[in-house]
């Protein structure tokens, strides 16, 4: 199944299952702005379950706050991360404080989009996991397996607590399944760590090498075990990461230098996107984007 | 209304003395809003509150020992010591929670207003906010999205004449009531009179409940005390 088609399926069977469950954001009706990915939930749920809202983003993610503090459990989507910005004060300065400060239980997803390239320049194209690993109270998945696609988004509904789901449209095409490391022990090698698309990279980069990979879906709370245990092994670490630098994968660094820095031989690489704003003409997107010529 | 002010009295004493650290916005003069507007909603009925939501929170029924508490830092206060004064909440009495970020509580009525209407319960919400948060982008979003859906929500504007130290003609041009009227949403406007704010309030309670849509009540009202305890800033 591809990936688009595995969160399709997954919104589904939660709207299905729980009439409480609800899509609501701007543009959630229009596969021009969510894509395949909504595919026939307006036609099944019908408009009060599946609301296209005024783009007032701010506003509307108070809203999915309160509908969620009332008994509902609203799944909020960004088509777009970028725009969430405009959400900042509601999703950080509420929704974050609710379990923490508040004691409430606050049952809401929120469903982002990475969507970027062809020629979309530096507003449509943001990957801002690192600020919602930042600030605390989220719980942050960022699937990169059909398979995963359709179980953290169940998970993050199912949970009953504050979530963010980052999906990437460039993984929507896609059916990639999860296969153990064919890490040989016999043999140098490194602890590679990618998230989301940079899984795909990580392939083309390393084709023919000895490395351990470990793609992480599950950025917060983050179960350092499997990584720790490789780099017990290889003794190097390297992260790829497809958002600018300073947030998920340095944390990651740290945490890594914290638990096991006698294990390591070399200090932990990031590669990570340039500390710049992405370019919009496809000839300066490709250097932007590609990392196999970075490294 | 007289145990609202005897309570916001004796913390603004307290708070003068140095017992409380936790900034404490009291709301005397402006009482006659809290109690007008509570006592014509019932338990089922919820509001949300800002950063001077003492009176709030007591006019809704809250318990007064827990919000003594809770200012006083206490794991028996509301928020388990957390919250402090700007952090309070007593859903049992449908009081949802207080904030202190201007205008951030307002799109949260609007979400349970949803909720009720999606759950078919015949129950509102009701947004307190002061004339400085009808600045603020949330605002004007929360009130067109509220029109849109025609939601059983109550948007209560306590209009004491100050965005903290600055005064209505250097904040705002236009009326609050035109800043609504261009939603078509139902405008009634009070002076600072419990019995006429319970009435009106009652109206609109009936008319939120009976698909007539968002309502707005403003209220002319004073803050006697300065933005944030007994001090006064504009007589500094």
């Amino acid at each position: 199944m591809k990936y688009v088609e595995a969160i399709n399926q997954a919104l589904h069977n939660l709207m299905e299952e729980d009439d409480k469950v609800f899509l609501i954001g701007g543009g959630v009706s229009s596969p021009f702005y969510a894509g395949q990915s909504i595919k026939g939930l307006l036609e099944r749920f019908g408009k009060e379950r599946v609301i296209d809202t005024p783009v007032s983003e701010n506003a509307v993610t108070g809203v999915a706050i309160g509908t969620a503090l009332t008994g509902m459990h609203p799944i909020l989507m960004f088509p777009r991360m970028d725009f969430m910005w405009y959400a900042m004060d509601q999703l950080v300065n509420n929704a974050s404080l609710m379990e923490q400060i508040y004691d409430y239980k606050l049952p809401l997803t929120v469903w982002a989009c990475i969507n970027r390239g062809g020629e979309q320049g530096a507003q449509h194209s943001q990957a801002l996991q690192g600020i919602f690993t930042h600030v605390p109270g989220y719980k942050v998945y960022m699937p990169t397996y059909s398979e995963s696609a359709k179980n953290l988004l169940v998970k993050a509904v199912k949970d009953d607590s504050l979530t963010l789901y980052i999906d990437d449209h460039w993984l929507y095409q896609t059916d990639l399944t999860y296969r153990a490391s064919e890490y040989n022990d016999d043999f140098v090698g490194e602890t590679v760590v990618t998230t989301s698309y940079m899984f795909v990279e990580a392939q083309k980069m390393f084709m023919n090498k000895n490395i351990d990979l470990i793609n992480v879906e599950i950025l917060k709370p983050l179960n350092l075990e499997p990584i720790i245990e490789s780099i017990k092994k290889t003794g190097k670490l390297i992260i790829l990461e497809g958002a600018w630098s300073g947030g998920f994968s340095s944390q990651l660094a740290v945490k890594v230098m914290d638990e096991c820095f006698h294990f390591l031989r070399a200090s932990p690489k990031i590669i990570c996107l340039p500390d710049c704003h992405a370019p919009t003409s496809s000839y300066l997107e490709k250097k932007y984007y590609s990392y196999s010529e970075r490294k | 209304m007289e145990v609202i002010k005897k309570f916001e009295t004796e913390i603004g004493e307290a708070v003068i003395r140095g017992d409380i650290k936790t900034p404490c916005h009291l709301c005397i003069g402006q009482e006659p809003v809290a109690v007008g507007v509570c006592k014509a909603l019932r338990k089922t009925d919820v509001i949300y509150s800002t950063h001077r939501g003492h009176g709030h929170y007591i006019a809704k029924g809250g318990n007064i020992d827990r919000l003594h508490d809770e200012i006083y830092g206490k794991e028996t206060g509301c928020t388990k010591g957390k919250g402090g004064s700007m952090h309070l909440k007593a859903p049992e009495v449908g009081f949802m929670l207080s904030s202190p970020i201007v205008g951030g509580t307002i799109p949260l009525a609007v979400g349970s207003a949803l909720a009720f209407k999606m759950l078919k319960k015949d129950s509102v919400a009701v947004a307190f906010l002061g004339d400085g948060a009808t600045n603020e982008g949330v605002f004007w979003e929360s009130l067109n999205f509220s029109a849109i859906y025609k939601l059983p929500v109550i948007f209560v504007v306590e209009n004491n004449g100050y965005a903290t130290h600055l005064p209505y003609q250097n904040h705002s041009r236009g009326s609050i009531m035109c800043k609504a009227n261009e939603f078509k949403i139902m405008v009634e406007s009070s002076f600072n009179d419990v019995n006429e704010i319970y009435r009106k309030t009652k109206d609109m309670v009936y008319r939120a409940k009976n698909g007539y849509g968002p309502q707005l009540l403003e209220v002319e009202t004073v803050r006697e005390c300065g933005h944030v305890g007994m001090i006064d800033e504009r007589k500094i």
